[in-house]
């Protein structure tokens, strides 16, 4: 499900989608902890499921295209130039 | 940039052994952040360190990044968890297991919780063309 915009075209960040992810993942954080297990990154069920699905595909549009306008994105927005700036001072 | 170019790669490496695939979208970004961080030889050290990943199990991987966390300089720890967030979402997909994942290379990090969610917010805003999986 794609995110909803504002009407200045930004991310809605009160998205009920949006924030569920991250309070989800917040709280399996906070579970692991109490169990004083280490942070461990985990295979991405859902990255192969894109792949397998054909959202990835170059026959489908979805995927590949957003990723291709993110990239341009980034050239022309200088996006990760700028990120870079902020980080690594 | 002050963390080493092995470091760096090992983390951006956990990010594809994550993702199971070096695919193209990855490439291309590690290829734009060559150029701007001025590391020619990135790609090169990063293909290294995905093949020294790729058998790892979760349990290795996480002593590895623990380790490699420790060399991390201490300025560049959330800049190196935004790279692995943009390793993560060069798809242009951001989904639980991505978000689950980003806040376990915040915490190896020692990126506290508050900040590594702002910078995910700034992202999110910023990425307009990212889509949000449930």
């Amino acid at each position: 499900m794609a995110l909803q915009k504002t009407q200045s075209g930004k991310v809605d960040k009160r998205t009920k989608e949006y924030k569920e992810l991250v309070e989800r993942a917040k709280k399996a954080r906070a579970a692991q902890k109490k169990a004083a297990k280490k942070p461990t990154v985990k295979k991405s069920t859902t990255a192969a499921k894109r792949r397998a699905d054909g959202r990835l595909d170059q026959r489908t549009k979805e995927g590949k295209e957003a990723a291709a306008r993110m990239a341009k994105a980034r050239k022309a927005q200088k996006s990760l130039k700028n990120r870079i700036k902020k980080l690594f001072k | 940039m002050k963390t080493d170019i092995k470091i760096l790669s090992s983390f951006l490496a956990a990010a594809v052994w994550a993702d199971g695939e070096y695919d193209e979208f990855e490439k291309e970004f590690v290829g734009d952040l060559a150029e701007e961080l001025e590391l020619p030889k990135l790609a090169e050290t990063l293909e290294k360190e995905i093949k020294a990943t790729e058998k790892m199990s979760e349990e290795e991987l996480a002593n590895n990044l623990e380790a490699a966390a420790k060399k991390v300089d201490a300025g560049e720890k959330e800049g190196i968890l935004s790279l692995c967030l943009q390793m993560m979402c060069a798809d242009a997909f951001l989904a639980q297991d991505e978000v689950d994942n980003f806040f376990a290379f915040a915490d190896i990090l020692g990126v506290d919780e508050e900040a590594a969610s702002t910078l995910l917010d700034e992202y999110v805003e910023e990425e307009e063309d990212l889509i949000i999986e449930q």
